[in-house]
């Protein structure tokens, strides 16, 4: 097995050579230090080191996906439905999230693009505009709601909304200082693992196991059958897991990470990773708040800080904060993510720097959008009596609604011939993506009957 | 061999990354993969999407702005 080309080899061996002074830039310098590391793990057949220097775009983008209205989606699911239907269905979106990012890892790796650059390239300025309009909307809608969560979470220790929202923004800022694409993906991964903190909430919450075990062979029970509520949890569950804004961070991020077509691999074991945890963490979290179903509590209308003080009587003081925290860490680290992605497009599309390992001074439109974004939502979540329940309520609706466009580019450059050469889609990848493509569609259809035709429904 | 097991063991980045700089072949070596591909994507040229393409991205769409009416229709309905 051939572990380099000869190209890479002749770089790693030939350094001893090198007389010239000149200076190379910090982007380009920053990205091959990554590529040596990853040369030199892969040369000496150092597998595990070779993964843990891989890992991060798919892991950071599924465990980002499990934002404050996420996580505040599956514990409303918890509290309305129980366990049953909803474990093994929320699993199942996970699988389809995995289908469709597993392509933006090939496409990153084999392009060196993002994902909005290559949708302005190939299919030109009116198309991009189409699909940039869709992000940059869903993007900002759930960017508020992550500083809605973000003060919740804070509220329930008591901080004030300013103070949570005002850290809030100095923490994300502090991820960037770094100035490195490797030194802030580490940062923000740290922070990120904080999600699975719902997992010993839902262990303190002492629920049946074999009703979870149950649920998983079965889809069941489902209370109430399939209505209006059913249905709007649904399509909300699917938006908690599958967002474009995903699809143009991830391959953005590999882009910028500087991942090989020899990386793709580890690529994929990343995506699958972070897929898997962030189940593991979704699921947790509906098992966490069962007991408000079990007692018929009615929950519909919470927030975060309502689920956090309702689970008091189930999982104790210390597992309320625990939820508090989730639920705060959530906020802050999808809140980088998404804004990350939303510079990342920009500067794609303005064909302007657009890396975190360049300095301020070198990309300040990528870093002015990045740093105006999380300005902007923050003060929009302080401003008193802004309708903040309504943005909440909607916007995992329309990020799933936003989808289905979204896969069809996706898998319209990646069976695309000039774009990934060999590399493109084999026919069962293509069924899988178009099958994620479909489903989310019927999805929604189903829940726009619910809506303008509810007694269909009752 | 020996340098590149420095710079993985080296704690300071910022030694690294100032030694890197001085060596510009190097850096153009490892890079050379990234480099043809930026190259080869900046050469991409518009593909044009055929009849059956546009109706189905005119359809999806249209799609959306429907799903956003309908959105709507759900918050009015959710206020009052």
């Amino acid at each position: 097995m051939i572990l380099l080309r000869e190209t890479e080899i002749q770089g790693v061996k030939g350094f001893e050579n090198e007389t010239s002074a000149d200076m190379t830039n910090r982007e380009d310098t920053s990205r091959a230090l990554d590529r040596l590391q990853v040369l030199h793990a892969r040369q000496h057949r150092r597998w595990l080191p070779l993964l843990w220097l891989l890992i991060g775009p798919g892991i950071l983008v599924m465990l980002g996906e499990n934002d404050a209205p996420s996580m505040l989606s599956y514990a409303a699911t918890g509290s309305q439905f129980g366990i049953g239907f909803f474990l093994p269905f929320v699993l199942l979106t996970f699988v389809m999230a995995f289908i469709a990012q597993e392509i933006t890892v090939r496409l990153g790796a084999i392009s060196k693009a993002g994902h909005a650059e290559l949708i302005y390239r190939r299919f030109g300025r009116f198309w991009g505009n189409f699909a940039m309009i869709d992000l940059l909307f869903t993007n900002f809608l759930t960017l508020v709601t992550e500083f809605v969560g973000i003060v919740a979470g804070a509220g329930f220790f008591g901080v004030p909304d300013y103070v949570a929202v005002a850290g809030g923004i100095l923490v994300i800022t502090g991820a960037y200082s770094f100035r490195r694409y490797w030194s802030w993906e580490r940062t923000v991964l740290a922070l990120a693992m904080f999600n699975l903190i719902f997992i010993p909430v839902a262990v303190m919450a002492h629920p049946n196991w074999g009703a979870v075990a149950h649920s998983f062979f079965t889809f069941s029970p489902l209370p109430g059958g399939l209505n209006a509520t059913t249905i709007l949890i649904l399509l909300s569950d699917i938006g908690a897991t599958i967002t474009p804004w995903m699809l143009f961070f991830q391959q953005s991020a590999v882009a910028d990470k500087g991942l090989s077509m020899h990386d793709v691999n580890q690529g994929r074991m990343d995506t699958a990773i972070g897929a898997l945890l962030a189940a593991v963490a979704a699921i947790a979290t509906i098992i966490a708040t069962a007991p408000l179903f079990v007692h018929h509590m009615d929950a519909s209308q919470f927030g975060a800080a309502q689920f956090a003080q309702a689970l008091v009587p189930y999982v104790g003081h210390f597992g309320s904060a625990m939820f508090a925290l989730g639920i705060l860490e959530a906020g802050l680290v999808a809140a980088t993510t998404i804004s990350t992605s939303s510079a990342y497009a920009y500067g794609e599309v303005r064909r302007q720097a657009h890396s975190l390992n360049k300095l301020f001074q070198e990309a300040r439109p990528f870093y002015g959008i990045l740093f105006g974004v999380l300005l902007v939502a923050g003060g929009v979540v302080a401003i008193p009596g802004f309708p903040l329940e309504y943005i909440v309520l909607v916007v995992n609706v329309l990020a799933v609604l936003t989808m289905p466009p979204a896969i069809a580019f996706l898998l319209l450059l990646v069976n695309d011939q000039e774009v990934m050469g060999e590399h493109k889609n084999t026919w069962l990848l293509n069924a899988l993506g178009i099958g994620v493509g479909v489903f989310v569609s019927l999805a929604g259809l189903l829940y726009a009957l619910s809506v303008i035709f509810p007694s269909l429904f009752q | 061999m020996d340098t590149i097991k420095a710079l993985q063991s080296a704690e300071d980045h910022k030694v690294i990354l100032s030694e890197l700089r001085l060596k510009p072949q190097l850096v153009k070596n490892v890079l050379q993969e990234y480099k043809e591909s930026q190259k080869r994507m900046q050469h991409l040229s518009e593909r044009k999407l055929g009849l059956g393409l546009k109706i189905v991205m005119w359809g999806l769409r249209f799609y959306v702005v429907f799903m956003v009416v309908v959105v709507a229709i759900n918050v009015s309905q959710s206020i009052h």
